[in-house]
């Protein structure tokens, strides 16, 4: 069995990844650019279906100020049930998700999917995101309050124009 | 109080169960049948609503996981929330809340399926793992009931 050390370690190490994991949500939703700009590694990848793939802060961040926060749309990213696997530096992490949206009469849920991650420990401690794939398997057609439909989705085509 | 070795042995038991419980909601969503099957001990019992009987044992389970949709086939979630660990020595008893979503294309998007609770029983095993012994699922309402 390794030592007390040890073992501390890997238990500081899920409850930073889980730091991590839920600092991108509470950014995203709340506009917090900085605080979820550091949960990326420099030459982090993003891949948000419907859109460019992002690599990079400066991608990141541009992906960043074209989504939704709070106040102006109120939404939540929520993360559940994590399964992280540590092997020294480096993590992988699959996890479910959900999104809760405004609609008329009342909250529904957006879409749910599953994430899949790795993320790094880096020099100052703080384990980041290396990659992030997010696999929506189910979205609501409608558009919530104050949002854009989602990219893909007819309502999108449309208003770009194109064959729905 | 217990000593420091004591403490820590707590917290990583909590998180070893913790992960067996997580990995019952991956594998049955995504069909991992090796892995759904290596969270239950060889003689385990499973409580699904949707059998008159518990499923007793491995052949039993593995049979009522493959009668269960799994991803590509069909997109769920089984998602678990505050789970509430009791333990004793090497047994645990574990109550916590679940829902499951299902997309509903017909319907706009997705929707809630069902809540209800998870009453299980688990025990560390030979290789440390923690495995279910017990899981009894209280499904306490789903969609579509009148």
């Amino acid at each position: 069995m390794a030592n007390l050390e040890a073992r501390l370690q890997l238990l500081e190490d899920e409850q930073a990844i889980l730091d991590t994991l839920h600092g991108y949500g509470h950014g995203l939703d709340y506009g917090l650019e900085d605080a979820w700009i550091d949960c990326w590694t420099p030459d982090a990848i993003l891949d948000w279906p419907g859109r460019a793939l992002m690599q990079g802060h400066a991608a990141l961040r541009q992906g960043f100020r074209k989504h939704t926060h709070a106040p102006a749309v109120w939404h939540k990213h929520i993360v559940i049930d994590p399964v992280i696997t540590i092997d020294g530096d480096a993590a992988t992490v699959l996890s479910m998700f959900a999104r809760l949206d405004r609609y008329p009469g009342g909250p529904r849920i957006r879409a749910f999917g599953r994430y899949r991650d790795t993320l790094l420990r880096c020099a100052d401690g703080r384990w980041r995101l290396r990659t992030r794939y997010p696999d929506i398997e189910s979205i609501r057609t409608e558009a919530p309050l104050g949002a854009e439909p989602f990219p893909d989705s007819p309502q999108a085509r449309r208003a770009r124009g194109e064959s729905a | 109080m217990p000593n420091l070795e004591e403490r820590l042995g707590l917290l990583e038991d909590k998180r070893a169960i913790l992960r067996t419980l997580h990995d019952y909601g991956h594998c049955l969503d995504y069909g991992d049948e090796a892995g759904f099957m290596d969270c239950w001990t060889v003689d385990a019992v499973l409580g699904w609503s949707i059998f008159p009987e518990p499923l007793r044992g491995h052949d039993r389970i593995r049979a009522g996981f493959r009668l269960h949709t799994h991803a590509p086939d069909a997109w769920h979630k089984h998602l678990l929330a505050e789970p509430q660990i009791t333990l004793q020595g090497d047994l645990a008893q574990v109550h916590s809340m679940f829902f499951r979503l299902d997309p509903y294309p017909d319907a706009g998007g997705p929707e809630i399926y069902a809540f209800g609770r998870y009453i299980d029983r688990l025990v560390r095993c030979g290789d440390a793992r923690w495995r279910f012994t017990e899981r009894r699922v209280e499904k306490e309402a789903f969609h579509g009931e009148s």
